[in-house]
């Protein structure tokens, strides 16, 4: 949450995001209260209606459930989830890109892959 | 309970120039709608017509079935805050702002007193001053008291943040959300300052012209827009069978704005980058001078 | 609904009769006073006349009310009541009610204060009352025609405003001149010549001239816009 909201993509998409990077970060645990939409659109000064629209998609993909009277909760197994569909797009969010501008600029793969060997810094 | 404003073909002419031009429009109650449109485009126009304070040249507004035009009953339901400004020839300039909101408190049916009192201390209202001795974001602000105050269903505001600046600006987008998270009460704001708005409208009602450009859930009329840029060639492919709204050309770069409509793809392939634009940035390429 | 309207007209006549009694209370010592304090009448007479001039001053005032007011009414209320959701019928319903409880507080005011005079009562009662209907009538006349300017300015702005502030002047000017020229008893003597004739005529003439005015500014106004 409190991150600034961007032109880039939809906004409701953000909310979305930022919900699941919260989930990742355990900022929100598991069988825990997820603000409300009346809440997120006081938050970001956004319509509920928007807010709705990214709880909703995370309702459909079980990462919220929603307790009637309540509120909208953490699934269990939520994080695990966030990460393996978060892991299945990673070639697609990333490494496409990752390719196609390191093709751009003429790097071979076997650059590419040398310099992931030799980066010093990712933990393994 | 759902309440609906209908707006059916309506056209206004004014000495013989047409200012609207049959305008369908259809309000669902519970919604924030932002009207944005040039100068000169009609919104203030559009709204006076909505809410009957000025007849329709041809077409029809009812509130529920119910024409608008001099029915007090369906006028119960509205409030249109006009702007005020202090050359114009009603006689709320030569009142000071009190006796102007006894008058809204004496007429507006479901006034609330308390909530116009709390906003004025908030908004710093000299309520003894004469309203044409105001300045324009406090003319500006007498005008959000009495929209929000009036606790109407239906509640239209014409450029409420012109002449507030930047802080006084996120206050009333703050004090708007709060009133309409509490109430549910419907509002349409018209509006120059299109992107902070646009995250707060559910709606937006565009008119270009005196005619409806568009009216479309404001998500999803960003989600298929789109900004493509790149080699003019290779733009061009891109989007090549599809309307384009507005070009801009710096030597062999292009960029290009359009709306897909929905179920339409952009051809992939093409090495151009792809963006959505802002609400402000879709609105110019829509309605800006090369869109002739 | 009509409660809400009631109310504010309500307001806007009482202060208007507030002015009315006001300012003719003050014309009456600044012009007759001085006369009556020099005159030797005595504190009885003194009084005595005073209230019977009272009611003359009163319909000077009203004479310029009425030619000043329906103007302002229909270019600032009008347009103020609808852009709060006031139908035009009422609003216009409004002004023209206004106007009447006016003439009519007037005119009670200048017959009741006769009445405390001791003036109503025997033969010269009876003409006492006759001028009573030629005040209310004058008023009548002049706030029709007040209201048609009123409706003519509504329509089509400024020239209406100036031919009513011009009216307004004209009709001060001719009253003030006729009175200071005439001399009060020439005045009194012309009233009262006047009203041998029991003016109850001249009041159903104003009532039906006024009558006319309303359904035109109804007219008129059937489809008036707001202008910002």
């Amino acid at each position: 949450m409190n991150e600034i909201l961007t032109q880039e993509k939809s906004i409701y998409i953000q909310i979305k995001e930022m919900i699941e990077q919260d989930i990742l970060r355990d900022i929100l645990l598991e069988e825990e209260r997820v603000p409300s939409t009346n809440e997120l659109a006081r938050l970001y000064a956004i319509n509920p209606a928007t807010a709705a629209k990214g709880v909703n998609l995370l309702v459909d993909e079980g990462i919220l459930y929603k307790k009637r009277g309540i509120g909208m909760f953490v699934a269990e197994g939520a994080r695990e989830k966030i990460r393996a569909r978060r892991k299945k797009n990673f070639y697609q969010d990333y490494v496409k890109s990752l390719l196609a501008e390191a093709g751009s600029l003429g790097i071979t793969k076997k650059e590419l892959i040398e310099m992931i060997a030799e980066d010093r810094e990712y933990d393994e | 309970m759902m309440s609906k404003l209908t707006a059916k073909g309506i056209s206004k002419v004014y000495n013989g120039k047409e200012v609207l031009h049959e305008v369908d429009l259809e309000l669902e109650s519970g919604k924030i709608y932002g009207l944005i449109g040039r100068n000169g485009a009609g919104k203030t126009t559009l709204l006076s017509m909505l809410t009957a304070q000025n007849p329709v040249t041809r077409g029809s507004v009812t509130l529920d079935g119910k024409p608008m035009w001099e029915n007090p009953e369906a006028l119960e339901g509205v409030c249109f805050s006009r702007e005020l400004n202090p050359v114009s020839p009603n006689g709320a300039n030569t009142m000071k702002v009190k006796e102007y909101l006894r008058v809204a408190a004496t007429f507006l049916p479901h006034w609330d007193r308390e909530m116009a009192q709390r906003l004025a201390g908030e908004f710093g209202l000299d309520v003894g001053k004469r309203i044409s001795k105001l300045s324009k974001g406090m003319m500006s602000m007498v005008t959000i008291v009495v929209a929000l105050a009036s606790k109407a269903r239906f509640t239209f505001l014409d450029e409420p943040a012109a002449g507030l600046d930047v802080v006084a600006r996120e206050k009333f987008y703050r004090i708007l959300m709060e009133e309409y998270l509490d109430t549910g009460r419907t509002f349409v704001v018209s509006t120059h300052i299109i992107e902070e708005a646009s995250d707060i409208f559910e709606e937006v009602i565009i008119l270009d012209k005196g005619k409806l450009l568009l009216k479309e859930n404001t998500q999803e009329l960003l989600e298929r827009s789109y900004h493509v840029s790149g080699h003019t060639e290779e733009v061009e492919r891109a989007v090549s069978g599809k309307k384009v709204y507005h070009e801009e050309t710096m030597g062999r770069s292009r960029g290009v704005t359009l709306l897909l409509q929905p179920g339409e793809e952009l051809r992939p392939g093409y090495d151009v980058s792809i963006q959505h634009p802002s609400l402000q940035k879709l609105f110019v390429a829509l309605c800006g001078e090369e869109a002739d | 609904m009509w409660k809400r309207s009631v109310k504010f007209w309500g307001g806007v006549s009482l202060q208007s009769l507030g002015i009315c009694m006001g300012l003719a209370l003050v014309f009456l010592v600044f012009f007759a006073g001085g006369s009556f304090a020099a005159g030797g009448l005595g504190i009885r007479g003194s009084v005595g006349g005073l209230l019977l001039l009272y009611p003359y001053y009163l319909t000077l005032m009203g004479v310029f009310y009425m030619s000043l007011s329906a103007l302002g009414c229909f270019r600032s209320y009008l347009p103020l009541l609808v852009s709060f959701n006031v139908t035009r019928k009422q609003a216009i319903c409004g002004i023209l009610l206004h106007h009447l409880a006016v003439i009519l507080g007037l005119v009670g005011l200048g017959a009741f204060v006769w009445f405390l005079a001791g003036l109503l009562g025997g033969e010269a009662g009876g003409e006492m009352a006759g001028l009573i209907w030629l005040m209310g009538g004058t008023m009548l006349l002049v706030g029709s025609f007040g209201i048609f300017l009123g409706t003519l300015g509504s329509r089509w702005g400024k020239l209406g405003q100036i031919l009513g502030v011009a009216m307004a002047a004209v009709m001060g000017g001719v009253t003030g001149a006729g009175v200071a020229a005439a001399g009060k008893e020439k005045v009194w003597a012309g009233f009262n010549r006047l009203a041998e004739g029991r003016f109850l005529w001249f009041m159903l003439l104003g009532l039906a001239v006024f009558a006319l005015v309303s359904a035109f500014a109804f007219l008129v106004n059937r489809k008036m816009e707001v202008r910002n």
